[in-house]
């Protein structure tokens, strides 16, 4: 175990320098200079000067990099080009925004997907599973934003049950308004991955259902919902709490259109609006957010795959 | 036993078509989808003979419903949405066609040298592919066209990159499993050198699970097209994109209701008829997952 995690943690170092060197590059693979993209487009040839001499931009490249990480690590990511302010403060903000969103989602897929999945593999051939094969096609195919939109018409713009903008409430300080405000973002991207994981469920519960171990049950005369349960629910899970674990890592940042249509305040509507104002430091520190929350998912979900299954870790 | 290495290798593809061709079509989201995907070919080609007007072109009153005139009404410029959505198939399946060829075109001989080669060009294929699907898809694209500039070649580009990972993890797996075959040692034996091998006959043995990868990307592609148009970074106006029409339809939701419907229903049809074929297809190669494709729609 103890080997596995160390293997698989040096694959992680690479990445992670090879993703800070890539956000670091976005400000000078623009085409103009950097101090240039971070004084703005309305800056005078002073301010640029100025802002070159402050981040020292004469100096060599690889300097440049070591000083912008040096400070990146100090959770120092400069001030936004637009307002000034310590781009740390919108950072720490958006997060847990990001967060609720993303947990909220996540349970609402889960519980769409989980009756689903465990229905269409246990009854292949039921009309059930024709209807659920059916919305998950449907859940597949229509575009988060597009269901966004509908939503408001309905529930927003008609009846005004739901705010058609939505705020960031915490659901520690006021759950019924965190609800009313993360429902309608959170339902779009709920459903649309209810389908992913409703099809993993399904898969992998069917080739569990497939396997000796179930058989031997069976003929000991295991009741069939304990079979399915007991036996190879357990194995099939594994697999979805990876896709589980992998998408709330994709959603912290991956979740822009939806949240730019619902105008909620998260990371992807940061990133959105660091790159629609041309707000390096904004746009910086958020993607590399982004990035390292999605490695650290990753890793954490591989360790519990491989504590839970020896099978991952032996070979 | 050159010959009989030759029959093999020679034989196997044959007897797999007929089958693969059997089993697709008889998986019923397979014929469906391809049904329904030759139709939108046809429209995306045929697309002048089809829209009775101008897609650019002020086609009536602004914002009008339904009429014999315009068959689904008209937008805020007048223009015959009808018209806009049909040319907005040929504009989709052009970024779709683009960011998957593209994608696959450089994948897969980066995957097949990765896996073949090993050492320490895979190390940096693998680490440099593992950094691009730490990105989320749309996010990716997002800071890419931040970069290059907004505008359909872009967008492919913005697209397709983000793709290429998928392409090469697909490949490179396919290509371990390969390495060690008869017809492959058998292709050395005979003093076959490392590039002929690799392009003659692995890469063509590795087409099944990357088929169906094209089709995933495919309508990831259309979905994140969409998305970015929808925000104002991917085709700019006046493109009839269905992604545009779907951002401006929003000021107009109590005059024109069909115009937030219609682009979107499109868009369903067509990321459902690519679900279809690409379900069909991996029933009939056989192939179980497809990699991770990037979840382009999700944001």
């Amino acid at each position: 175990m103890g080997s596995y995690v160390i293997r698989r943690f040096l694959q992680f170092i690479p990445v992670v320098i090879l993703a800070s060197i890539a956000v670091w590059a976005i400000v000078y693979a623009v085409p103009g200079s950097p101090a240039a993209a971070l004084a703005g487009e309305n800056a005078t040839p002073e301010t640029v000067a100025a802002i070159e001499e402050r981040l020292g931009l004469n100096r060599p490249v690889i300097v440049q990099y070591f000083t912008w990480i040096g400070q990146a690590i100090h959770l120092d990511f400069g001030n936004s080009a637009i307002n000034g302010q310590p781009v740390m403060e919108q950072l720490s903000s958006r997060i847990p925004a990001s967060l609720q969103l993303a947990l909220f989602a996540m349970v609402i897929g889960l519980v769409l997907a989980f009756p689903m999945g465990v229905v269409a593999a246990v009854k292949p051939r039921s009309i059930a599973t024709k209807v659920i094969n059916l919305y998950q096609a449907v859940a597949l195919a229509v575009p988060t934003f597009w269901v966004g939109i509908l939503l408001i018409i309905g529930l927003s713009v008609k009846n005004q049950v739901f705010p058609a903008i939505s705020n960031y409430v915490s659901i520690w300080s006021d759950p019924i308004g965190a609800i009313r405000n993360t429902l309608l973002p959170a339902l779009c991207l709920g459903i649309y991955i209810s389908g992913i994981i409703a099809r993993f469920i399904t898969a992998s519960l069917r080739d569990a259902l497939g396997q000796d171990y179930v058989r031997t049950a069976r003929a000991k005369g295991v009741p069939e919902g304990a079979v399915i349960s007991r036996h190879a629910m357990r194995n099939a899970m594994l697999p979805t709490v990876t896709i589980v674990g992998l998408m709330i890592g994709e959603f912290l940042g991956g979740t822009v259109v939806t949240e730019v249509v619902f105008s909620y305040p998260g990371l992807g509507r940061m990133i959105y609006s660091g790159i629609t104002a041309r707000d390096y430091p904004i746009i910086q520190a958020a993607v590399l957010f982004t990035i390292l929350a999605f490695l650290v998912i990753n890793l954490l979900v591989d360790v519990l795959y491989a504590f839970l299954d020896p099978r991952v870790r032996l070979s | 036993m050159t010959t009989a290495a030759k029959e093999s290798s020679a034989a196997a593809p044959v007897i797999r078509r007929a089958t693969v061709r059997r089993k697709f079509l008889g998986s019923a989201p397979g014929v469906a989808g391809a049904i329904v995907l030759l139709i939108l070919v046809l429209v995306a080609v045929f697309a002048p003979l089809i829209a009775p007007f101008d897609p650019l072109e002020r086609a009536g009153k602004a914002l009008q419903g339904p009429s014999a005139q315009n068959w689904f009404g008209t937008d805020e410029l007048g223009r015959d949405l009808f018209s806009r959505l049909v040319y907005g198939t040929r504009l989709s399946l052009e970024t779709a066609a683009g960011a998957a060829l593209l994608a696959c075109a450089v994948g897969l001989p980066l995957g097949v040298l990765s896996g073949y080669l090993g050492g320490w060009i895979d190390a940096i294929v693998m680490r440099v592919t593992d950094f691009v699907l730490a990105v989320p898809g749309i996010l990716f694209a997002l800071v890419l066209i931040a970069i290059l500039g907004s505008g359909i070649i872009n967008l492919i580009l913005a697209i397709g990159i983000g793709a290429i990972p998928a392409f090469i993890r697909l490949s490179r797996a396919s290509t371990l499993g390969l390495k060690e075959r008869e017809y492959v040692l058998a292709a050395r034996s005979m003093g076959a050198s490392k590039a002929d091998i690799m392009a003659r006959t692995i890469a063509p043995n590795t087409m099944g699970p990357i088929i169906v990868q094209i089709i995933v990307t495919a309508s990831v592609a259309i979905l994140a097209a969409a998305a970015l148009s929808f925000i104002g970074l991917g085709t700019p106006p006046p493109a009839p994109s269905w992604g545009g029409m779907l951002q401006t339809s929003r000021s107009f939701l109590y005059q024109q209701i069909w115009y937030a419907i219609l682009p979107g229903v499109a868009l369903a049809i067509t990321i459902a008829a690519l679900d279809g074929v690409g379900r069909g297809l991996q029933t009939a190669l056989g192939t179980k997952t497809t990699g991770r494709a990037k979840v382009g729609g999700m944001g």
